[in-house]
């Protein structure tokens, strides 16, 4: 796999480009444009440059996919963002993209029933790219909806857990699973002891009775400054429309 | 009773060697005979003043199977082999 970034000006022109080879699955890559190296005026006052971002993936794939497998397959597994980050602080100030791969649910042999109260164990997948720096503290808030159709409130409370995985795609930060009741919003802070920024990618996991046979669980993702509690960037929150494809677990 | 090691092994290692300079042979074209695919997208428009870098990043992700399919695992692409390079306008 090969990707290739261009820097496109107003013209189309490329103003700066940058490549790179693959990593190791789960692991993060990124490409730098700083303003300061490249050597174009911009806007009279500010220097500011107007761009556009153009990517190319390129990958081999196996004679054995056809192209639209290959398409679907490739959209399931790919995930970026592209952040503009202060060159001072390492902060991002804004974001666009950071998660877009299909769900997945973990419901494969030997994990259909991990948990002895008849929940099902659901993997959201719903991975999310950003960068965080020191000082900083990223907030998840999920919001799961009252599904009437379930009369049992206490079989309608849907659980969640976040975990924060590193560059190299080690997970670093982990929080206890909370109940979210339905029709309520829980939040989950991390406030990482950095020294540095470091680009961060972050697994939603849900979980909850069979009863729904879907979640459409809402995540939304801030990174807000510790001490003043100011917001800075904002991911808006993915619907999971979580499909129970399996009920092969008993009360 | 002697063993005639040349007439009984020499064969059997001919065969070892055989296969041991096949495999690494298979592998390489099982890396290269899949087409080549290159997917673009453009983000929109955006601005970067001084003191600002536009980073874009990417993550190949692990599937686990899903229910749909439990014979699905990881995405079958190969490696383009290529140094990192990185070039400024």
């Amino acid at each position: 796999m090969r990707v290739q970034t261009r820097l496109l000006g107003a013209d189309g022109g490329v103003i700066a480009q940058a490549e790179t080879t693959a990593v190791g699955p789960g692991q993060i890559q990124s490409l730098d444009f700083n303003r300061g190296l490249i050597n174009v005026p911009g806007e009279l006052g500010t220097g500011r440059l107007q761009a556009q971002l153009q990517v190319e993936v390129t990958v081999r794939r196996g004679t054995w996919i056809t192209d639209t497998s290959f398409e679907r397959e490739f959209i399931k597994s790919f995930v970026d963002v592209l952040e503009i980050v202060d060159d001072t602080s390492g902060r991002t100030t804004v974001a666009i993209g950071g998660g877009k791969n299909a769900l997945s649910l973990d419901d494969s042999p030997g994990n259909e029933s991990l948990n002895p109260k008849s929940f099902q164990v659901i993997s959201a997948g719903q991975d999310r790219l950003f960068g965080m720096a020191p000082g900083e503290t990223v907030r998840f808030t999920t919001f799961i909806p009252n599904n009437p159709a379930i009369m049992d409130p206490t079989r309608q409370v849907s659980f969640v857990q976040v975990m924060l995985l590193d560059a190299s795609g080690t997970q670093i930060a982990q929080n206890d699973e909370i109940a979210v009741p339905p029709g309520e919003s829980r939040s989950i802070d991390f406030a990482l002891p950095l020294a540095r920024r470091v680009q961060i990618r972050a697994q939603v996991h849900y979980r909850f009775f069979i009863d729904r046979t879907q979640l459409n669980a809402t995540t939304s993702i801030e990174l807000l400054d510790t001490t003043t509690g100011r917001t800075s960037v904002v991911f808006p929150g993915f619907t999971g429309r979580v499909n129970v494809a399996s009920g092969d677990i008993n009360d | 009773m002697g063993i005639n090691f040349k007439r009984r092994f020499l064969p059997l290692a001919l065969a070892a060697l055989i296969l041991f300079t096949l495999c690494p042979v298979h592998a390489r074209a099982k890396a290269n005979d899949g087409p080549t695919e290159t997917i673009t997208f453009v983000y929109g428009s955006l601005g970067i003043a001084r003191g600002q870098t536009a980073r874009y990043s990417w993550a190949f992700l692990l599937r686990r199977p899903t229910s749909a399919n439990l014979n699905e695992t990881e995405p079958e692409f190969e490696t383009i082999a290529r140094p990192d390079q990185v070039a400024w306008g």
